[in-house]
């Protein structure tokens, strides 16, 4: 609130010196980003464990799928460890790994959990996922979503008891099991044997099939989230936050701010005239989607959140839920992954997400450097990818299914001609001189970048000396990757 | 908080992949159109035996992005072909053709994607003739037989038995308690006639009619045809000709504001034939909401046009050989653009590729036995002829792309200009793919392909776009993936085009969109 009145009356004369006043005020209610920092040595335990792990499980096992299973997944995690992933820092690793041992230690029943671990994947998508061999995935765009430790307790329960009742290994060894069985193989030689119709038997009883095993999914949910709750009696964590933490669920498909954007002002130069029809929707096949029970999963991140509110309510008799405002303490939380989600969608090429986002959180945190950073590589990076026909890696095409905000930026890159495009991010660089400053310090990695490509839309002369400034100046970087592939 | 195993990868890649693709062949998956924009895709494939003898197909319906919509289950017999798919902005209209049956069935899905009627019509010999030859060459190189009128309803375009073969459209309004209605030729013609429809909004139907005697006669009269939208009566009636030259028309604009209709076309010395002899020029004619011709500009190869050939071509347009014009574009400014591409009959040197040489002998009336001439089609650049507002010519823009060569069928080296043309546009001799406007008609874009020749290195295949905004023209192109073993680009939304490539080893089937600069 405080921030928007300041804005506001910056402009007229009259509160000049209010603002001047309040300058020091001003600093301290926006957010000095900084990413958070990897830790290399966590993330090499990290990678340890799981190495270990596998080792001693992969002893264990036996049939040659399930072996198969084991090896996939050890090598899609590790994968993912090593090309950054998952963020090994001070702020949320740790924060959400003491959470993690201290719902471990107030169980001592459950053994077998020293290996467990909580991973903090740079995921915009509001989730949060068990893998079966202790490590647990808790996405960023979740934490974002957030109110207070409780909640992320709750999740972290919900998916430590995954664990502890072998969900994920258990129906991978069912389904192999399955395949495997003189049922299954009954079955599809019966259908190859049809005389009329087999593909069409043969689609409906794969339909089934996912059916059964999405209705044991949602049954094996709710089993974790009662022992959740059972694993959560032993602590201090309150209880009926859980009921919140599903609430907050089940609208998470929606964007976290209601924020409406409008890229016309934001945009606006006296450079170029900006074109309405930039952000005009061309009509394309207005058949709305048919029911289809394959789809009906895949439409909601969280279904059925009102049923796992009530049997919660019912089986542990917990207090009605009771809506309220993130903690305080927790604020620092919600703040830091809201601009760490920029930063991630940035050093993941989510272009579009980054300008939606920038300008969505600009509301809030006006003048923040790295936000109008982000804003223009973004800007400078669509108009390289459309330059050599790589966009499509990067941006999709406009879509109704996406937010508002999402979508019209998508429109406008999409309509957008290649010339048009140079000068909408040249007048963006323009109007925020602090992003083509030459002059860095470890600080401002983000605004280092950003002039860098801004040398490079101008074609200077100086773009050879600013990438190896960049490359001394920033050895660990976050942009090196793209500044060495960058032509 | 599912249990996510196979979760997602790292960047928003816009690219998706189906990896069942047994039945799916990079063939089977076409656009749907509305006129010339991209509104979805189908892929439409054999699915079952079913009882008695017939089998079931699925047709699967995507919207633009290729996100699916529908799955549709159709019943026939074992050789059913999917011809093509057109949206009207509420209907949607598919129209299938059954080898065996030998009939014609149109279907028509309203906006949740449910059936609301089906017409089923018995097809003549002739256009069974045509729907095969189609078939072979495996695209749609043809014009369109099935026309979407917005928020109206279709036309369908046929081949009709009469005397001799003769044409038919036929409207079928969206709301089925409306009345439909029928154009034809009439029955005792002695001639033989065809239709094509130019330009169909919900006011005026615009037709291109011509006759002549016989199938491959070298002999033809043109007329265009104006019908009521509502009624199918008749508005007037233009004859290709004027009291100093015989004149052809290859393409027409409808001015909805003005109601007034344009014509391109080409004229000749009076008293030559229009389908054999070399032309004169260009002429665009004007015509009034009462069908009278209110200007006629004659624009010809050797004064107007040649001045504008560069230093290297003036006053040798034999040099350039013929131009065939594949679209006339009016911008947003009314400025008028003509785009064609360079032809001219050679003596061949080494066989060419004998499918070719069949499909062609069949589309020459032939038996399509592998009869090879010694002549074939060298077509070489792309030539836009721009026209100012009051339809003078103010420039050509000449833009040089590599040869490329089709052979000839037996005796198609006697054939005038103008058929051989229509034999190499039937073959897909040509490097023009379709032609749109963007930027809200302030720019029009030329899609083609090609391949490119260069001196040491591979030939590749590539994907280009030719633009023009605001003066000045912009040439695009993007190299096609060759690791693929078949690649195809679709038409897309946009500026942009679908990329498919399939992997054999993988039987994997990718599908990328490229946004094109322009
Ligand atoms: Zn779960």
């Amino acid at each position: 609130m405080l921030i928007s009145l300041i804005v506001k009356c910056s402009r007229s004369f009259f509160c000049f010196s209010f603002v001047l006043l309040s300058a020091s005020l001003f600093a301290q209610s926006g957010y000095e980003y900084q990413p958070s920092q990897q830790d290399e040595s966590k993330l090499a335990d990290s990678k340890n464990k799981l190495d270990l792990w596998q080792k001693e499980q992969y002893k264990e096992i036996s049939g040659k799928d399930y072996k198969e299973f084991h090896k996939e997944r050890h090598e899609h995690l590790v994968n993912k460890i090593e090309t950054g992933y998952y963020i090994y820092d001070d702020f949320f690793y740790v924060r959400l790994n003491k959470i993690l041992q201290k719902i471990i230690a107030s169980n001592p029943n459950y053994t077998n959990l020293d290996n467990t671990e909580i991973l903090v994947e740079r995921s915009v998508v509001p989730n949060a996922a068990c893998y079966g061999n202790g490590i647990m995935v808790f996405n960023l765009g979740l934490i974002s979503r957030l109110q207070n430790d409780d909640q992320l307790a709750f999740v972290i329960s919900h998916e430590l008891s995954h664990q502890i009742l072998n969900h994920v290994d258990g129906s991978v060894k069912n389904k192999i099991d399955y395949l495997d069985s003189k049922e299954y193989k009954n079955k599809i030689k019966s259908i190859k044997n049809l005389e009329y119709n087999n593909n069409t038997v043969y689609e409906s009883f794969l339909l089934d099939l996912s059916l059964k095993s999405s209705g044991r999914t949602r049954q094996k949910e709710r089993e974790a989230d009662s022992l959740a709750i059972v694993l959560l009696q032993n602590t201090n964590y309150k209880l009926n936050e859980s009921l919140n933490l599903l609430a907050i669920l089940d609208i998470s498909d929606e964007p976290k701010y209601a924020d409406t954007i409008d890229y016309k002002t934001q945009f606006s130069a006296d450079s170029y005239e900006f074109q309405d029809a930039w952000l005009l929707k061309r009509n394309g096949l207005a058949v709305q989607q048919e029911y289809d029970q394959e789809l009906i999963d895949s439409l909601k991140t969280h279904p059925d959140c009102d049923l796992r509110i009530s049997l919660l309510e019912k089986n542990f008799k917990l207090p009605p839920l009771q809506k309220h405002e993130i903690e305080s303490v927790f604020k620092e939380v919600t703040i830091h992954s809201d601009f760490e989600l920029i930063h991630s969608d940035l050093l993941d090429g989510r272009y579009g997400r980054v300008i939606e986002n920038g300008f969505v959180l600009q509301n809030y945190y006006p003048d923040n450097d790295f936000l109008t950073a982000a804003i223009g590589i973004s800007l400078a990076e669509i108009y390289f990818a459309q330059k050599n026909h790589s966009l499509r890696q990067f941006v999709p095409l406009p879509d109704d299914d996406y937010n508002m905000n999402y979508h019209r930026i998508l429109l406008m890159i999409n309509n957008i001609r290649l010339s048009d495009l140079k000068k909408v991010t040249l007048a963006y660089y323009n109007k925020n001189e602090g992003i083509k400053s030459t002059s860095h310090d470890e600080q401002n990695e983000h605004l280092a970048y950003a002039s860098y490509l801004y040398l490079k839309l101008k074609n200077s002369e100086l773009l050879e000396k600013t990438k190896t400034d960049y490359l001394t100046l920033y050895p660990q970087g976050f942009f090196i990757n793209k500044l060495k592939t960058n032509k | 908080m599912a249990i996510l195993f196979a979760s997602m990868s790292g960047i928003t890649a816009q690219s998706k992949s189906v990896s069942s693709v047994v039945k799916l062949n990079i063939n089977n998956i076409q656009p749907i159109k509305k006129g010339d924009k991209i509104t979805g895709y189908y892929v439409f494939y054999k699915a079952d035996k079913v009882k008695g003898g017939d089998y079931s197909y699925k047709l699967i319906i995507y919207d633009e992005n290729v996100e699916k919509v529908a799955k549709k289950r159709i019943i026939a017999s074992s050789s059913l072909l999917l011809l093509e798919a057109q949206y009207n902005g509420e209907l949607l209209c598919f129209k299938l053709y059954d080898k065996k049956e030998k009939k014609s069935k149109l279907i028509f899905y309203n906006d949740k994607a449910e059936k609301i009627y089906t017409k089923s019509y018995e097809v003549s010999k002739m256009e069974r003739k045509m729907i095969l030859m189609r078939e072979q060459q495996g695209g749609s190189s043809s014009a369109p037989s099935l026309v979407p009128i917005e928020e109206k309803g279709f036309l369908d375009v046929t081949t009709v038995k009469n005397e001799k073969a003769g044409y038919q459209i036929k409207f079928y309004p969206n709301d089925k308690t409306q009345k439909g209605w029928k154009y034809a030729s009439k029955k005792t013609s002695p001639l033989l006639e065809f239709a094509t429809v130019m330009e169909a909004n919900k006011n005026i139907i615009v037709c291109l009619v011509g006759a002549k005697k016989k199938m491959m006669s070298q002999n033809a009269s043109y007329n265009v045809v104006t019908l009521d939208a509502n009624t199918g009566k008749e508005l007037y009636k233009i004859k290709a000709s004027s009291p100093k030259y015989e004149e052809s028309i290859l393409n027409s604009y409808y001015d909805e504001g003005k109601k007034e209709l344009t014509l391109f076309g080409n004229y000749f010395r009076k008293g030559s034939n229009v389908i054999k002899d070399n032309s004169l020029g260009i002429v665009i004619t004007t015509v009034n909401a009462e069908g009278k011709k209110i200007g006629q500009k004659y624009n010809s190869w050797s004064k107007d046009i040649a001045k504008y050939l560069g230093p290297s071509k003036r006053g040798k347009i034999s040099e350039i050989g013929f131009i065939f014009f594949h679209q006339f574009v009016r911008k947003a400014d009314g400025t008028f653009y003509g785009i064609g591409e360079s032809y001219r009959k050679t003596v061949s040197g080494a066989a060419t590729a004998g499918k070719i040489l069949a499909l062609a002998a069949i589309a020459a009336g032939g038996t399509g036995s592998n009869n090879e001439s010694s002549f074939q089609i060298t077509v070489r650049d792309f030539y836009i002829f721009e026209f100012d507002q009051d339809k003078n010519i103010t420039g050509v823009k000449t833009i040089e792309k590599s040869v490329s060569r089709v052979g000839l069928p037996k005796g198609a080296g006697y054939y005038g200009p103008q058929i051989l043309a229509q034999i190499v546009k039937a073959q897909g001799g040509f490097d023009f793919s379709y032609l749109k406007t963007l930027n809200e008609g302030k720019t029009f874009a030329v899609f083609y392909q090609n391949y490119e020749k260069i001196k040491g290195e591979k030939n590749k295949s590539v994907c280009g776009v030719i633009s023009h905004t605001d003066g000045e023209y912009l040439i695009d192109k993007i190299d096609l993936p060759t690791e693929a073993t078949f690649t195809k680009v679709l038409p897309a939304q946009d500026g942009n085009v679908l990329f498919m490539e399939y992997y054999r080893k993988d039987k994997k089937l990718k599908m990328e969109f490229k946004k094109m600069n322009y």
